[in-house]
């Protein structure tokens, strides 16, 4: 796992709870063309932010959704 | 009904802290009720022992020495009748006194040389039966009753203050009654005053302690019904609680839960 989807796991589990690594995995994969989200780069945090944003959003509402965003786009 | 009623955290909580505020309140109440009243008697006391010894400073050794010469069948004499008046003008500039009399001290007994009772009032020379040890005291100086006394008269509060002769001596003794009523009506009012406050801080307090304790039940309810829906296979639920507190923190933990549980269940539906 990198250092970076460490961090990453560590800003949403606050969010989500124990199923985020199955979360964040899946994101990955299904938006971003089959990428493990264990391997996932600077250059891939836009897109996955914004693919959290509206899949979060849609579980812990909105506004909520955008802040993890935030906070994954700050990394 | 009644039993759910009764095992409601609500309902303990408030009857748990109003039953606390009445042992502290009543508490409270009775150690300084006691207290308020005697430092109240004790005031009274001072008062009495001012009244009577300012009084005492307006009996002129002039009208001393005509009391002193008063014997039984004087009663309609111009000289008692003045002495009468005197008292009687003195009585009224005090509105706590009840009666204001003048007695001698003969062989270890006390006869009365002037009283200005209008009812029924003791004639020269006859005998205060009874009269309390304060009195004896007043021969050296101003002495008030320990605590309310009862004599053939009534129940009263009584200071007693020397009349003194031109050589020095004590004469006569004078003697200012404070009805027991009257006494009883400052003691009754700190009482009395007491119990407002009490009551009020109870009733405040009943009425914080409500607001507050449905505040807080309110939002367990609600994660209550949230659990209650989960467990009934609804995933479609939030958890609704905006608090700062532990309550809130409790809200968090389980709204993370609620969350990681419609992720598994959203993966296990694909």
């Amino acid at each position: 796992m990198s250092d970076l989807s460490n961090k990453i796991t560590s800003l949403a589990i606050d969010y989500l709870g124990p199923a985020t690594g199955r979360f964040l995995q899946r994101q990955s994969s299904s938006h971003m063309n089959g990428l493990v989200f264990e391997t996932i780069e600077r250059q891939h945090l836009p897109e996955f932010a914004r693919w959290v944003h509206i899949s979060a959003g849609l579980l812990i509402g909105n506004q909520k959704g955008k802040e993890l965003a935030d906070k994954i786009m700050r990394l | 009904m009644m039993r759910k009623m009764m095992h409601s955290l609500q309902i303990k909580l408030v009857l748990s802290f109003v039953a606390l505020i009445i042992v502290i309140t009543g508490g409270t109440f009775l150690l300084t009720l006691g207290q308020t009243r005697t430092a109240l008697l004790e005031a009274t006391r001072e008062n009495l022992t001012q009244i009577i010894g300012m009084v005492s400073t307006q009996i002129t050794p002039a009208d001393i020495n005509v009391m002193s010469g008063f014997k039984a069948g004087d009663e309609t004499s111009d000289s008692y009748l003045s002495m009468l008046k005197k008292l009687r003008n003195m009585r009224a500039l005090s509105p706590n006194i009840t009666n204001l009399y003048v007695m001698r001290l003969v062989d270890e007994k006390i006869t009365f040389v002037v009283d200005d009772v209008e009812d029924d009032p003791a004639a020269i020379g006859q005998v205060y039966e009874e009269p309390e040890a304060k009195l004896f005291d007043a021969v050296n100086g101003p002495a008030v009753s320990n605590n309310l006394y009862t004599d053939e008269w009534g129940t009263f509060l009584s200071g007693y203050a020397p009349l003194k002769d031109t050589a020095g001596n004590t004469a006569l003794i004078i003697g200012a009654d404070m009805e027991a009523a009257k006494v009883a009506e400052r003691l009754d009012f700190i009482g009395n005053t007491i119990y407002i406050i009490m009551g009020l801080a109870i009733l405040l307090a009943a009425v914080i302690i409500g607001i507050f304790s449905v505040t807080i039940i309110r939002d367990i309810k609600k994660l209550n019904k949230t659990a209650d829906e989960i467990s009934k296979g609804n995933t479609n639920v939030s958890v609704n609680v905006n608090r700062k507190d532990e309550i809130g923190e409790l809200a968090e933990s389980f709204g993370r839960m609620v969350t990681s549980l419609k992720i598994m269940m959203a993966e296990d539906e694909k």
